[in-house]
């Protein structure tokens, strides 16, 4: 959840971050770091991610049970806490995803119309 | 959030090391992967690490919001506001005093009453599985009884099914105890040795009966800790009762009260072969447990059959008998007692509206003092949500704080509560003695003072916080505008209050008139020097012929010589005693009012002189004389003036005969008609009665049999000489209950006395608590419209104007409140109709007398701001601004 909005980056919607999260480990478990690296990646840095902002939700998903964490190794052979998804977090993913996708239809249908109005 | 998450935050609580605790270095490996991949794309290094720290936010804040993510913050946060609310009421020291010792009354009077009403009214006993268990009677149309034979409960425990269990007991059974100490009656009742078993209930010490034990005796836990001190060594030792040897074998739990409350033990109920073939006389109580699967319909028709067939195996006995199969009625509190026991918790509802009243004005005042400190908390960014919480937890810790005030006032009320509590109650003790602050009370008081800190709170809180406070910042407390509004609401308390404690007078007023009029009401006899001592002929010494005429002769001759003693009589019955041996005979023939019916009518067998040491006049003919007594005397009765009105009008009923009044068809030759004395209680009306000579009729309620001696000191002064005169003919004769025909009385109004006490204290209250509403609201009015007034002295406004402006406000409320009062009261206190003698529930005197007490307190509450606004300076108030 970026505080301002700077260079064309998109603020988070509250609680998309959780969703963020959860879509990325579902390529494996890594770091915090790491989760937010590929958020950015993936999302061709248009979203901006605080790194900080990870942290409060990573323990929430924790606490939900969405994921779990353990202690490992990174490739620079640092120390670091791995995340991954548990099964009832990626039930938990295809719940929002599910939703978000109708969130988003729900929008653009507000939307067109209006831009194309607009337009006229 | 989930229930999940919640329930992961609880473990967390407990959880030595929380899953937060390695955050800080989780933290530091994200930096330094950061920092090295920053280097990689070629920062130099300071860079690098400044970028890092940069895209990752702030660290702190981020470290606290994880770990938040494990708290309770709210917990933590209604902590503060504990830890705040506390500081605050410390401060204010003087406020929080009267606020607690306010609600502290309110709290404790409730918590007394709800006590009583727990002891008395809501005690299940400890029966196991109580929905099984049933009672059986015999039923007969023309008998008035559902006892059962001895004979068909010995048929019944072969022959049924239904039952796992089966059991009799004998409810009545006052027995002699000597040889232990002064000889004493208990009250032993004769109980199946199945009873303990079929109930579900063991003994706290030693044991309860098994099959075929005769001897033994199980005592109440009452009586074991009154007689025996609560001394264990009591098992195994030997009772003498009604002279035979009981050995005591087990204490029954505190709260099994079987029958009645009153009993103080239970020894094995055992019949002889030849009465398990009585199918006559009806002696016993059943119960039984149904087996678990059969239902009481079945346990009915089971009953039905076996009924029938026993009518025609022993038709003599049986023919006309059915058997009725009902659940197990709960013994429950006799009606009066329930109704005074109501009105009080209404009553107190009330002193406790006008606590909650009266608290929640003080708060609305303080909190318009504490609008500045709500304005600047709200503009540090305190939501209202958090204003209203900090204030409720205020309240709350109020109200909690006078729960435990509270409690240590209704452990004093108990005290003041059980001395109304007749000690020589014969039948029940209405379960008085239980009363105590036990688990029940203490949830009650501690969810009461939950409920009253949040209704005291809520309405202050919500006006507080709801007030526009950047209005108040900007104008610095300059109220004068809002005034009128803000009072609005604490009128409305005060009004409330005044008519809360008006309807409470009006209550309180009727009920201790009535018990003034009660307790002084002429009963028909002066018990005024009047000594009561009962004696329960020890039935198992004396035959109900001549021997016990000769023992009564002996002790009244004995006591009749004790200096100091004006005359002496006996009676098989006192008035009030809550006994009442009543007869049955039929109509004399020439009575105008024959129904054919019969007469019923009240019966007392005295000793020649009765009538004269309980100064009864003598309307027409003889009393007793002694030679009534002789074994060859005439069958004489005395009848009293409501007997002679009822069926000799305008007669003189002296040498009537009276059929069907004497033994063996005899009629009774009517000697003497004397004045009518209340039998039954104080309130009750006078019903016909019959005296007969004890002599002529010995063994007839031989138990209660009380001796009346008229003395010329103190009656109490000759207690023990007295004893001693009894004692001297048999020293293991019970002397009890010695006692002044005075306390006999008001004994036997103890529950109106209690009522009217109660109500009393609760008017009173709740007449100090509207004073003080009413003085707090006009002192806060003064303070509010100093400037106000200080501009109408600036304009010469006299004194006497200034008073008018005050007091008249002041007086507007307390008339709306006693209007409203009188309006309730009279619609309320008709539900105490029942409780009132010889007042009516609308009674004007009590109405108009009380509305101006009530106007009169307040105009002295109102005394003191009214005063202090005829003082003000007009220039100090003028500057004010």
């Amino acid at each position: 959840m970026a505080k301002q909005p700077s260079g064309g980056r998109i603020e988070l919607v509250y609680g998309s971050l959780d969703m963020l999260i959860l879509r990325t480990l579902r390529w494996g478990p890594t770091h915090g770091h790491g989760i937010a690296k590929s958020i950015e990646r993936l999302s061709e840095e248009t979203l901006k991610v605080e790194h900080g902002s990870l942290y409060p939700a990573l323990q929430r998903l924790q606490q939900e049970g969405w994921i779990s964490a353990d202690w490992g190794v990174s490739k620079n052979k640092q120390r670091a806490k791995y995340y991954r998804l548990t099964a009832a977090g990626r039930r938990q993913l295809v719940a929002e995803t599910s939703r978000w996708d109708r969130f988003v239809r729900a929008i653009t249908g507000v939307l067109r119309p209006a831009q194309s109005e607009e337009g006229q | 959030m989930s229930w999940r998450a919640q329930l992961s935050k609880l473990g967390a609580l407990f959880r030595r090391s929380k899953p937060v605790d390695d955050l800080e270095e989780e933290i530091r490996a994200h930096l330094r992967m950061e920092e090295q991949e920053n280097l990689e794309s070629g920062m130099p290094p300071d860079e690098a690490h400044y970028a890092a720290l940069r895209r990752f936010g702030n660290v702190t804040l981020t470290e606290e919001r994880s770990r938040e993510m494990w708290r309770w913050d709210s917990l933590e946060t209604l902590w503060q506001d504990f830890q705040y609310g506390l500081r605050t009421l410390v401060k204010n020291s003087g406020f929080t005093a009267v606020a607690v010792l306010t609600l502290a009354l309110g709290i404790g009077a409730t918590t007394a009453i709800f006590s009583v009403i727990e002891a008395v009214l809501l005690h299940p006993p400890p029966y196991h599985n109580p929905a099984q268990l049933v009672e059986i009677g015999s039923r007969n149309p023309e008998h008035d009884e559902d006892s059962v034979s001895v004979g068909d409960f010995a048929d019944w425990q072969e022959h049924t099914l239904a039952f796992q269990e089966i059991t009799a007991y004998q409810n009545w059974k006052f027995q002699t105890l000597a040889g232990a100490g002064e000889p004493d009656e208990v009250w032993a009742s004769p109980v199946s040795t199945n009873l303990f078993h079929l109930l579900g209930v063991n003994a706290v010490l030693g044991r309860t009966f098994v099959p075929s034990e005769s001897q033994a005796a199980v005592l109440s836990y009452e009586y074991w800790r009154g007689h025996f001190s609560s001394d264990p060594g009591i098992i195994g030792k030997t009772l003498r009762l009604d002279g035979q040897p009981y050995t005591v074998i087990g204490i029954a739990p505190p709260d099994f009260e079987f029958p009645g409350p009153n009993a103080q033990m239970w020894i094995p109920l055992t019949f002889s072969a030849a009465e398990k073939n009585n199918h006559e006389d009806h002696l016993l109580q059943v119960i039984a447990r149904l087996k678990s699967g059969s239902t009481l319909k079945q346990a009915q028709a089971e009953m039905a059959t076996v009924a029938s067939r026993l009518s025609m195996q022993y038709p003599k006995t049986n023919a006309g008998w059915s058997a009725s199969v009902e659940p197990l009625k709960i013994q429950g509190i006799e009606g009066p007692l329930r109704d005074a026991l109501l009105a009080l918790l209404g009553a107190v509802v009330f002193v406790l509206m006008i606590v909650c009243a009266n608290v929640a004005s003080m708060l609305l005042a303080r909190g318009a003092a504490r609008q500045g400190e709500m304005a600047i908390r709200a503009a540090l960014g305190a939501g209202r949500w958090r204003l209203i919480r900090q204030l409720l937890v205020e309240s709350l810790v109020l109200a909690g704080l006078a729960s435990v005030a509270g409690l240590a006032l209704a452990s004093l009320g108990f005290r003041g509560m059980v001395s109304f509590v007749p000690k020589y109650s014969l039948i029940q003790n209405q379960g008085l003695h239980r009363i105590a602050i036990d688990i029940p009370v203490l949830a009650f008081t501690i969810a009461l003072s939950l409920v009253t800190g949040i209704v005291v709170g809520l309405l202050p809180a919500l006006r507080i916080s709801g007030r526009n406070l950047n209005e108040w910042l900007k104008q610095r407390g300059r109220t004068s505008g809002t005034s009128a509004h803000r009072s609005g609401l604490q009128s409305a308390l005060v009004v409330s209050e005044v008519a809360l404690a008006l309807v409470l007078l009006v209550g309180a007023g009727l009920m201790i008139q009535s018990f003034e009029r009660l307790a002084t009401a002429p009963t028909g006899f002066n018990p005024d020097h009047l000594l009561t001592v009962r004696v329960p002929l020890a039935n198992y010494k004396y035959s109900a012929g001549p021997q016990s005429v000769e023992f009564y002769r002996a002790v009244l001759e004995r006591i009749a010589a004790v200096p100091g003693v004006k005359s002496v009589a006996m009676a098989n019955n006192l008035p009030f005693t809550g006994f009442h041996t009543s007869g049955y005979i039929p109509e004399p023939g020439n009575s105008p009012k024959s129904s054919g019916e019969g007469i019923a009518f009240a019966l007392r067998s005295v000793s020649p002189g009765y009538f004269r040491a309980m100064e009864i006049p003598l309307m027409a003919g003889r009393e007793f004389i002694q030679a009534d007594s002789e074994s060859n005397a005439r069958c004489v009765r005395i009848i009293n003036g409501a007997m002679a009105r009822r069926y000799w009008p305008g007669e003189n009923p002296v040498g009537k005969e009276l059929r069907g009044a004497c033994p063996k068809d005899a009629s009774a030759l009517i000697v003497g008609v004397v004045a009518d004395s209340k039998q039954n209680s104080v309130d009750s009306e006078v019903e016909p009665e019959l005296y007969e000579p004890y002599a002529q009729h010995p063994a007839f309620a031989s138990f209660l049999v009380t001796f009346i001696v008229r003395t010329a000191s103190n009656p109490l002064d000759l207690a023990s000489a007295v004893r001693k005169a009894v004692w001297e003919i048999d020293h293991d004769q019970a002397v009890i209950q010695i006692r002044t025909m005075e306390n006999v009385i008001s004994e036997s109004i103890w529950r109106q006395h209690f009522c009217a006490s109660m109500l009393g204290v609760f008017a009173a209250i709740a007449l100090v608590l509207s004073a003080i509403g009413i003085f707090c609201v006009l002192s806060y009015s003064v303070i509010q419209r100093t400037h106000e007034i200080g501009i109408r002295a600036a304009l010469g406004g006299t004194r006497s104007d200034i008073l008018r402006l005050v007091a008249g406000e002041g007086l507007r409320l307390t008339l709306i409140g006693v209007g409203i009062g009188i309006a309730g009261a009279l619609g309320l206190t008709h539900l105490l109709a029942g409780l009132l003698y010889a007042i009516r529930p609308r009674d004007p005197a009590t109405f108009v007398t009380l509305s101006l007490l009530l106007t009169g307190v307040a105009l002295l509450a109102m005394y003191i701001p009214a005063r202090r606004a005829t003082k003000v300076d007009p220039m100090v108030a003028l500057r004010y601004e």
